[in-house]
């Protein structure tokens, strides 16, 4: 059985060396007909992934602004805890692509509804997820996806909710 | 056409201009670098050829010019100033122009004719050619350019492109003197002055000059097939691959990653991110990718397998399985 010990501490360079780069790629025929191909998130996915995760929401109060209240959300997507339910081998290249097709409007949905909840418990009233203001980040470690959001809600943001319902 | 080589008939190409292409061949200046050139308003054509720019001879005297001064030091203002002044200087009679030798003198540049000796502004050394001899050059590559037929002169864009491909396959693709390499290279550039928006003859042309080293012509013409058709996988990867070996990683990730949203089931796209992202360090996510090259290949008909695409699996095979020892102490494929 191969040990592959003396490839301890190797560098960059020393795992480049092995694979040969590509030769400058030539058209030879010309193409008829193009697939225009469109990634996104399929709808039993997103439940899928919200339904496996872990969030935590931290919410508090502007102290030179106390009608603005703001939230924290961070959420956890171990894709191999549902690694059985998917069709695409988990791993993190594939988590990558899940990455960057979260920054979509229904996962902003998502994470609105989950800071609306906390900040509706805050504010002793009740905040709709259109009355707050999302900053999100997402990043990928290994196969698990991790969205931080920062919500912001303020009365302006209420007041301007309220009339465009 | 009637090319000539005597003094005082000055050659001009079939349209009365100058392309970039022979332009560069002729004053040995970069194509990339005559575009930047004409786009900075240095020294910019001043004929127009179906709307491509052309370069009267007069224009190459000031291109030669340029490239002597630049190759001897001097500053890119002084350079400037001096062919503002030289320009204006130039007899506009091509007999006149043909006899004209051009020189500096220490730090004057010396315009000299027969009836005329000027110093258009303050340089430095370095610079002196007869105009006639650069007329001759001129004369030489149109004769090398021009149609040996009315075949060719009614040849496609696509007609070049094809003869260019044939050419290219008779290359080593190594020595650029080779006259296949000239041939295809001459070829991939008519299609090109005949169709500015073939993509396909803008790759070919790119990968052509890039394997005899013009990096920076190679990367013009790569962004020129993107402009021309945005998802065409070969030029991605090309960039993306340029950008890998320049040592630029980000990009090239980004590159590969724009390759595999498009392009997803194009091979070199797995193969090329992953050893992007082998360049930072991403071995987790470098590993994914050769597993999926290998399946990829794996999943092929063997006939459809060439040599060069099993030996890179094989390279990939032997990596993913150190890779997967060092991360998780599996040593099995």
């Amino acid at each position: 059985m191969p040990t592959f010990a003396h490839l301890s501490g190797s560098t960059p360079e020393t795992w480049l060396a092995e694979l040969p780069p590509l030769d400058w790629r030539r058209v030879s025929q010309i193409q008829l007909i193009r697939r225009v191909v469109r990634e996104v998130m399929s709808p039993s996915a997103l439940e899928l992934l919200f339904a496996h995760s872990d969030h935590v929401v931290e919410t508090g109060v502007d102290a030179g602004d106390p009608t603005r209240l703001y939230a924290t959300v961070m959420v956890t997507m171990d894709l191999q805890r549902c690694r059985e339910s998917l069709r695409e081998p988990v791993d993190p290249a594939t988590a990558q692509r899940v990455a960057e097709l979260l920054v979509e409007a229904r996962v902003r949905r998502r994470l609105a509804e989950l800071a609306a909840r906390q900040l509706s418990e805050r504010a002793g009233r009740e905040i709709p997820p259109d009355a707050i203001d999302l900053e999100l980040s997402v990043r990928v470690d290994g196969c698990s996806i991790l969205i931080d959001a920062d919500a912001v809600t303020s009365s302006a943001a209420l007041r301007a909710a309220e009339r465009s319902r | 056409m009637n090319p000539s080589s005597g003094t005082g008939a000055v050659p001009t190409a079939p349209s009365g201009a100058f392309s970039v292409a022979e332009t560069a061949r002729i004053v040995g200046v970069p194509e990339h670098r005559l575009r930047y050139w004409a786009q900075t308003g240095f020294v910019v054509p001043s004929r127009r050829d179906g709307g491509r720019p052309g370069y009267a001879f007069r224009d190459l005297v000031a291109v030669k010019v340029a490239k002597a001064l630049l190759d001897a030091g001097l500053p890119l203002q002084r350079v400037r100033r001096s062919l503002d002044a030289l320009r204006a200087g130039l007899p506009d009679d091509f007999d006149m122009l043909a006899r004209v030798r051009v020189r500096c003198d220490h730090d004057r540049v010396i315009v000299q004719d027969r009836d005329l000796v000027f110093e258009p502004i303050t340089g430095q050394l370095l610079l002196d050619f007869d105009v006639g001899t650069l007329e001759e050059q001129a004369a030489t590559l149109l004769e090398l350019s021009s149609p040996r037929g009315s075949q060719e002169i009614q040849r496609t864009a696509y007609g070049w492109f094809l003869m260019a491909c044939e050419h290219e396959r008779a290359w080593d693709g190594q020595d650029g003197s080779q006259e296949s390499f000239r041939a295809a290279k001459h070829a991939y550039e008519r299609a090109l002055e005949l169709d500015p928006e073939f993509a396909a003859a803008w790759t070919n042309l790119g990968g052509l000059v890039a394997r005899v080293g013009d990096i920076n012509a190679a990367r013009d013409h790569f962004d020129e097939a993107l402009r021309c058709d945005p998802e065409q996988p070969e030029a991605q990867a090309n960039l993306a691959e340029l950008a890998l070996r320049s040592g630029d990683f980000e990009v090239a990730i980004a590159g590969y990653r724009q390759l595999l949203r498009s392009s997803p089931d194009y091979l070199d796209g797995d193969y090329g991110l992953a050893r992007a992202l082998l360049a930072v360090g991403g071995k987790a996510q470098a590993l994914a990718h050769l597993e999926r090259f290998c399946a990829a290949v794996d999943a092929m008909p063997s006939e459809e397998r060439s040599g060069e695409l099993e030996q890179r699996a094989s390279c990939a095979r032997s990596v993913a399985a150190k890779l997967r020892f060092e991360l998780f102490d599996v040593p099995t494929c």
